[in-house]
């Protein structure tokens, strides 16, 4: 597929994302004004809301309004402090995207070793069943366990690094399952076996068999990242670390609704990025997939 | 070996759950008092023993059988005292809450939520699941749209939405749970049926139907879907711990169930609020058994699709 064209599945994929939500809300008992003001409400208050937040027309003026607005990099506004949802999002970005960075990182360092033995042994069927058992493991027992355990508490390091460490169970055993089979298809491919023939040293045929699987291992981030978020939510409400999970925790809590779905989509939209990266920059780091080249 | 532990451990969590008021309620399953037997009083509530407890029934001189725990879940001063967040100990086994509730006793009522939520949300998971599937199967146009769906869906954080959904609609019923968490994670089933689907389409006996003028829905019902079946055991089985994961992870946010139901995931939230090792421990532990067993009585099949899927990994 050429890149233009890769771009356009990933800006279609976003408008269906956008759609779903619209409906979601739409479809979802219970409206947003009256979510907002609570049992406090007068009716006329409601009304007033409703026509702040556009809520009135048709529901094809509605989604027309939605989308444009969406297009002009406008998320609505915060029903609590008035401000643009885009900018309370970017600002809660960065801590965020560093615990997503640094669990996956962690997931690697856990799962490489892991497999690298594995491969040495020729598999291992109970590793493997225990591996993928660390699903099990609810994330926020693992969170609290590691408060109490005496992991810091608010925005440092030690807290982001702790919260990304809980948010393993959520990834391992995807990322540990693909590294495994990357591993062992490397490692029985013809390269591996010619560089044996040759008597390489067997850490080198590991390296070009991760090398040869570089690729393939970068595609699964972009998986990986929706779990992410959702995990983020729970770790960051009790580590209390200033992120998107934390600020869906608090939004849901003052019933901001602008903010739940601009999350939402951001949070999609951000998979939807990281998936056309890793697919446009596929030829820089694969030869095999330039432009030109054979097979 | 393995299926047998999760059998036995899928077995225990249900007979907790469907004979709850028999391990742990406030009314004993025997009393007599001042003349009058009550068989089973902890199920049947008779109305002459309403605001009593086991506790007050002893204290009055009632001759009682009583509950292994002889507390039930909602009951905030059991014998007229109130306890909270007492350690463990040989009247609390597993220590009480911040209300003065036992948590023994509402770890083995929590089984119910999860035992109803967990199947619940996989048969709608499932159904959404086989249904769109077959429909990508049958026809190339829904193909075309539903492939952009199941893609999008795929993308879109299910925390983050669940809360969106449950912020609007509030806290509600075990169905309501049970449908959201489904409505989350259906693309999940739909993206392995789908896959599966087409594979079958493929092959000759699919255009033998087409050829002798199948339309497109018998086509994918009747010709499709039965043997695009195949991934749907593994899929029940991660589903059911997916769920009862989400339950967990709604009412830890306190957007799970309506308050006072005993859930798994309510007790971690008040270990968030009063980090004590009782509240936090024994709901843990309940919620891995319950996904672990669910996960190992599909393993078998389960250990060959870890093993195949990363080949369309990239895809």
């Amino acid at each position: 597929m050429s890149r233009l064209r890769r771009t356009g599945v990933a800006l279609l994929t976003l408008l269906v994302v956008a759609v779903i939500a619209f409906f979601v809300v739409e479809l979802a008992p219970g409206d947003p004004a009256s979510a907002a003001l609570g049992t406090h409400g007068t009716e006329a208050a409601r009304e007033a809301l409703r026509d702040a937040l556009g809520l009135r027309g048709g529901i094809v003026a509605r989604l027309g309004g939605w989308l444009a607005a969406l297009c002009r990099l406008d998320l609505g506004r915060s029903f609590v402090d008035g401000r643009a949802v885009r900018d309370k999002i970017l600002e809660r970005l960065p801590p965020t995207l560093a615990l997503a960075v640094l669990a996956l990182l962690l997931a690697w360092g856990v799962a490489l070793p892991i497999a690298l033995w594995r491969a040495r042994r020729g598999g291992a069927d109970k590793l493997d069943l225990a591996m993928s058992l660390v699903y099990a493991v609810p994330v926020p027992a693992l969170a609290l366990a590691l408060l109490a355990a005496g992991a810091p508490y608010g925005p440092s390091f030690g807290a982001e690094l702790a919260a990304a460490a809980c948010l393993l169970p959520l990834i391992l055993p995807r990322v540990y399952a693909h590294v495994a089979a990357a591993l062992d298809e490397a490692l029985r491919g013809d390269d591996a076996r010619t560089l044996r023939a040759v008597g390489a040293p067997r850490a080198r045929v590991v390296r070009v068999a991760l090398r040869v699987q570089a690729l393939r291992l970068l595609t699964i981030v972009s998986v990986q990242l929706p779990a992410l978020l959702s995990g983020a939510v729970l770790v960051e409400a009790v580590f209390g670390l200033p992120g998107l999970g934390l600020l869906a925790f608090d939004a849901l809590a003052v019933r901001d609704h602008p903010v739940q779905l601009g999350l939402v989509v951001v949070g999609a939209a951000l998979t939807i990025a990281c998936t056309l990266a890793v697919d446009l920059a596929a030829p820089l780091l694969d030869p095999r997939l330039r432009d030109g080249a054979r097979g | 070996m393995r299926r047998r532990v999760a059998i036995v451990l899928l077995g225990a969590l249900a007979a907790c759950a469907l004979f709850a008021d028999l391990v742990a309620s406030e009314l004993p399953l025997y009393c007599r008092l001042g003349g009058v037997t009550y068989v089973l009083p902890c199920v049947t509530r008779p109305a002459a023993l309403a605001g009593e407890d086991q506790q007050t029934l002893a204290a009055r001189g009632a001759t009682l059988v009583s509950t292994p725990i002889p507390y039930g879940p909602l009951a905030q001063r059991p014998g007229g005292v109130l306890e909270r967040l007492a350690a463990p100990s040989a009247r609390h086994w597993l220590g009480t809450d911040d209300r003065g509730r036992d948590v023994a006793a509402r770890v083995v009522h929590g089984a119910r939520v999860a035992c109803l939520v967990g199947p619940l949300a996989v048969l709608c998971y499932l159904f959404f699941g086989a249904l769109v599937g077959a429909a990508c199967a049958a026809s190339r146009a829904a193909d075309l749209v539903l492939a952009r769906i199941i893609d999008a869906g795929l993308t879109i954080p299910a925390l983050l939405l669940l809360l969106l959904v449950q912020g609007l609609s509030g806290r509600g019923s075990i169905a309501q749970v049970a449908i959201v968490i489904a409505l989350a994670e259906w693309p999940q089933a739909a993206r392995l049926v789908r896959a599966e689907a087409l594979r079958v389409a493929a092959s000759e006996h699919v255009l033998a139907a087409r050829a002798l003028g199948a339309g497109p829905v018998r086509v994918g019902v009747i010709h499709v879907l039965p043997l695009a079946l195949g991934p749907i055991r593994v899929l029940a089985g991660f589903g059911l711990g997916q769920a009862v994961l989400f339950e967990s992870a709604l009412s830890f946010l306190g957007y799970g169930l309506a308050p006072p139901t005993a859930s798994w995931g309510e007790l971690l939230a008040q270990a968030a609020a009063h980090p004590r090792p009782w509240l936090l421990w024994p709901p843990a532990i309940a919620i891995a058994a319950t996904v672990i067993a669910a996960r190992l009585l599909v393993e078998d099949r389960a250990a060959g699709a870890v093993r195949r899927r990363p080949a369309g990994a990239g895809s």
